[in-house]
């Protein structure tokens, strides 16, 4: 049984494009909510012990989407037809578009508070996969290579990145100055199971306004991993050797977080998460332009060839591609390279009206491929009961302002289940959807206070 | 209580809320998209022409001067065929009977073995042909024997006067007595690396000296006088790799052989001048035979309407053919002759335009009869090149070239095209103006549409020449044809275009001057297409159709 879990576990994570753009911008203030510790060590629950109930402590599925929305592709007509808008679609696209997508997904996960000091222990797997095109691609279909595009440099730099991971983490937290200040750290091992790194995907296209003739230069690097050799082996379920398992993809990683209590009412936070990288070796393939200046030329056929191929379009192409692929030569190496993780940082605010309800406004950001990409959040959160703990967000992520975020835990006595979206909306008025993300789980969670200890305002004791 | 009324009031709240929350319905009957127009450019020919591309062929070729100098070279040849195909030795056959004398016969009969040796001359039968000697390099002895004597023993065949490296030809024929007779039996050998010496000492030809030795074993047989043996002997499939000798009158060649000049094939109208042309004429050969040989006939050639047959003068009569020297045997030797404006009618005849120069030559081998001895190896030859050198110096008038070429070009579809441009890319590096048409043409051959609105539009200008006659700067340039939405769709019946280019030297106040075309001229052309589609709903309803 555990055989055939690991193997399913290894063909999801084969299978599986990723993201890397996970927000947790509505979880990162639910303070009834055990998880949020992943996001800032510093922020503890509000239970004294908790226990993620194994095999579903918390799955997470991300959806995101810089570029276009469905809305900016299609419409419905006053004749209920289904109206196709490729201009629409073209002119909403960035220079480069990213659609991301992580699964995270934790094995088990618990903590507990020993006077000022919070401990938590975890392990689970990571998927991140991030695909990128490029609008001048789209460009080439809409616009053509002539038109405005003449004389132009194309670039079709398509980006494919994917990384699965193993990831087993310690957290240790501990408040000072009479519990205003909390500092709190987490540690985290890693072990790389695939790695898809696209470093450079340059395919530069022009076409000559004079002649028509096109050139053509690529700087292209893309490394790859994988415990499992699959390019010289063939995989077989059945006879799977678990010493794959100890691959030597390793890597480590670091998040820090605080929180201060500034004035009685307000707390403000900070954390940097997944500070680290993953070292990669196991079957490496490197795959890189041998000659990243070299430039390749296609004029058109010798009058000889043209009158006795017949060219068509379809030939045509094939010359033209037949010329790049014989000129742009490619080199294979398998030197071990190193990725970093996706850091991410936040730093966030909170009013707490009374001890169990607060308003919180969120500033986060992460760093991929040289570009920083921001969200803000606005939130209320509370405690309705002693049952319903409720979060409520507004944020702007990936360029779009309308992100109705939700997360709720629900409390049995012990038994907590939760579930928690960046974007609600998303899912609703999914033709105005950037982004579409929700985390949901089960945890057992013990000695909770009713009330956020230390902070002033008024609170009547619940039932 | 109130806390629970609470929770249960909240769990409402919420489950309204996601009531409220459907996802958008999406029910919709068809589709349609809005209209775009993409563009593209596809460069379709970039080449550069230079005059060996224009002249390619098996018998054409481009022969550059030291000073980069052009000539257009087209050449004719005719080979007689070889001494070992055209000098033959028939199979040669031989008799010879031995019979016992009453001495050899008792002395058999007497248990006593018994050897008759003796020797014998033959001559091989050739006609007028006479060998002093022959190198063999293919060919067998065979010898057949059929004896009436009662005993075993064998026959040596010798001929001392065939050697190869030292060792004699010769051929032993064992038999055995079984009881019955005639005693039949056979052999053979190659004659393959055998040097043969059949002068008879210097004294003579085609002499075959054999000597026989015939050895007769013992026998309890009775044995009587008069007892004999026939021997048969042949020498089949002789081939040589030498022959020296005589090999009589031989015509060897008598046929001729047509030069196409493929740069009058698809000229027209207008005039065309080489101010020095050439015919050279080169024989070799390797017969160490006299020899006489000739053009009955060399002439320039058109067919057909306005056609014509002009004998080229000046031809040596007889032509000139060097002979090797015996040390020189194997080896080809040269000959040539030049006719040029100078002792001919050449010029004349090149600057009518015909499409071919036709030749007829003739070889005959010793003439004279019998007035030398002669060597020849088999692969001696006789081969005659006859070269119709163009220099490329002259001028051309409105000189006209068509030429027709099939093109099935696949066009997309035609509801797709909003409207297509060729862009014509020319640069000129000839001193030549370059008037051109494209007729773009049907399966049927009907002339549909043309490229150029006029019959002989100026695509290129003539490059600019510098004092010492030669180019100093290519001309470009660019013309756009647009072929709209009707024209578009008329280039599906595309099935053929027929080129139209008209030529002429740079004019200089009216005239047309002599220019000379050095190799580094080329023509350049590059062709582009940029087409413009329209793509919408109802395009793709019918191309989902078909």
């Amino acid at each position: 049984m555990i055989k055939k879990l690991i193997i399913l576990n290894l063909m999801i994570v084969g299978m599986m494009a990723q993201v890397n753009a996970q927000h947790n911008l509505t979880m990162y203030n639910m303070h009834t909510l055990p998880q949020r510790i992943q996001v800032n060590p510093a922020q503890i629950p509000d239970s004294h012990f908790f226990i993620s109930m194994p095999g579903f402590s918390s799955v997470h599925v991300l959806y995101g989407n810089d570029g276009f929305k469905l809305k900016n592709l299609v419409s419905v007509d006053d004749s209920n037809r289904l109206a196709i808008h490729p201009l629409d679609l073209f002119n909403a696209l960035n220079k480069n578009n990213r659609i991301s997508m992580d699964v995270n997904y934790d094995i088990i996960n618990f903590g507990f508070k020993v006077r000022k000091s919070y401990f938590t222990v975890s392990a689970g797997e990571k998927i991140q996969s991030q695909v990128s095109f490029p609008k001048d691609f789209m460009g080439l279909f809409i616009i053509g290579n002539a038109g405005t595009n003449l004389g132009e440099d194309l670039n079709f730099n398509f980006g494919f990145d994917a990384m699965a991971y193993n990831d087993i983490s310690a957290t240790y937290s501990r408040s000072f100055l009479k519990d205003k200040l909390r500092l709190g750290v987490k540690g985290s091992y890693l072990n790389g199971i695939l790695n898809v790194n696209t470093e450079k995907s340059d395919l530069i296209f022009n076409t000559h306004p004079d002649d028509f003739h096109y050139t053509v230069r690529t700087d292209f690097k893309v490394n790859t991993s994988s415990i499992i050799d699959t390019l010289n082996t063939n995989f077989n379920a059945d006879k799977f050797d678990y010493n794959i398992l100890k691959g030597r993809n390793k890597g480590m990683a670091l998040s820090f977080g605080a929180t201060y209590q500034i004035i009685p009412k307000v707390v403000l936070s900070a954390s940097i998460v997944d500070l680290g990288y993953i070292d990669w070796k196991d079957n490496v393939q490197n795959y890189e332009t041998a000659d990243p200046n070299k430039k390749t030329e296609f004029y058109g056929l010798q009058m000889k060839d043209f009158f006795s191929k017949n060219p068509n379009t379809d030939s045509i192409f094939k010359d033209v591609i037949d010329t790049l692929v014989d000129k742009l030569k490619m080199k294979n190496t398998h030197y071990s390279y190193r990725t970093n993780l996706p850091t991410k940082f936040y730093l966030g605010g909170n009013f707490w009206i009374t001890k169990r309800h607060n308003f919180g406004v969120l500033f986060y950001g992460n760093y991929y491929q040289k570009k920083l990409n921001p969200a803000i959040t606005l939130s209320y959160n509370g405690k309705i009961t002693k049952l319903l703990g409720v979060s409520v967000s507004y944020s702007m992520i990936n360029k779009s302002f309308v992100n109705g975020g939700v997360g709720l835990t629900l409390n049995g006595g012990p038994f907590q289940y939760y579930v928690v979206a960046d974007n609600i909306l998303g899912m609703i008025k999914y033709k105005d959807a950037n982004t579409i993300d929700i985390r949901t789980g089960i945890n057992f969670t013990f000695r909770r206070k009713d009330k956020q200890a230390g902070l002033s305002g008024k609170s009547k004791k619940l039932g | 209580m109130f806390s629970k009324i609470k929770t249960l009031f909240w769990c409402l709240v919420g489950l309204v809320a996601l009531q409220n929350c459907t996802p958008e319905e999406l029910l919709t009957k068809g589709f349609t998209m809005d209209d775009i127009n993409p563009e593209y450019a596809i460069p379709l020919v970039s080449d550069e022409l230079s005059l060996d591309d224009l002249v390619k062929g098996d018998f054409a070729f481009v022969k550059k001067h030291s000073d980069g100098f052009m000539s257009l070279v087209y050449r004719g040849q005719m080979f007689s065929s070889t001494a070992g195909e055209a000098i033959t030795i028939p199979d040669q056959n031989f008799n010879q009977t031995i019979v016992l004398n009453t001495l050899q016969a008792n002395a058999l009969t007497n248990g006593q073995a018994q050897t008759i040796s003796f020797q014998s001359n033959k001559t091989f039968s050739l006609g007028s042909r006479e060998i002093d000697s022959l190198w063999l390099k293919a060919g067998a002895l065979a010898a057949t024997i059929s004896s009436e004597i009662k005993t075993g023993g064998n026959l040596k065949l010798t001929f001392e006067d065939a050697k190869n490296l030292g060792t004699v030809l010769s051929l032993n024929v064992p038999f055995t007595y079984g009881g019955t007779t005639p005693i039949i039996a056979n052999g053979n050998t190659a004659l393959a690396g055998y040097k043969w010496n059949m002068s008879n000492g210097g004294l003579g030809y085609n002499n075959v000296s054999i000597k026989f030795e015939l050895t007769l074993n013992a026998t309890t047989e009775t044995v009587l006088a008069g007892d004999q043996m026939s021997i048969d002997m042949g020498f089949k499939g002789i081939k040589f790799s030498r022959f020296y000798g005589y090999i009589g009158q031989v015509n060897l060649l008598n046929g001729g052989d047509t030069i196409d000049l493929s740069i009058f094939d698809n000229g027209f109208d207008g005039t065309f001048t080489i101010e020095d042309p050439k015919v050279k004429i080169m024989c070799s050969n390797s017969f160490g035979v006299p020899v006489k040989a000739g053009f009955t006939k060399l002439a320039g050639y058109s067919k057909g309407p306005g056609g014509f047959e002009i004998d080229i003068t000046g031809i040596p009569d007889p032509f000139q053919v060097n002979t090797p020297t015996i040390s020189q045997i194997g080896l080809m030797v040269y000959d040539s002759a030049l006719l040029d404006k100078n002792v001919s009618n050449i010029k004349t005849i090149i600057n009518q335009k015909p499409k071919q120069v036709v030749f007829q030559t003739y070889v005959d081998l010793n003439p004279n009869g019998k007035t030398q001895r002669n060597f020849i190896t088999d692969n001696s030859q006789i081969k005659f090149i006859v070269d119709v050198e163009l220099p490329l110096y002259g001028s051309a008038r409105d000189f006209v070239l068509e030429k027709e070429q099939d093109l099935d070009l696949k066009m997309p579809d035609q509801e797709m095209i909003e409207n297509i441009m060729l862009r014509f890319t020319g640069t000129n590096g000839y001193p030549i103006d370059l008037a051109t048409q494209v007729y773009l043409l049907d399966s049927f051959g009907v002339t549909f549409d043309s490229i150029f609105v006029d019959k002989s539009y100026k695509f290129l200008e003539a490059a600019a020449i510098g004092v010492d006659g030669k180019v100093t700067t290519p001309t470009k340039k660019t013309t756009d044809v647009i072929f709209d939405l009707q024209r578009a769709k008329r280039l599906s019946r595309l099935s053929k275009v027929r080129f139209r280019a008209e030529l002429g030297t740079t004019s200089a106040g009216g005239t047309y001057p002599s220019v000379k075309l050095y190799s580094n001229y080329v023509l350049g052309i590059k062709i582009g297409i940029k087409a413009k589609l329209k793509i919408n709903t109802d395009l793709i309803d019918s191309l989902g159709k078909k």
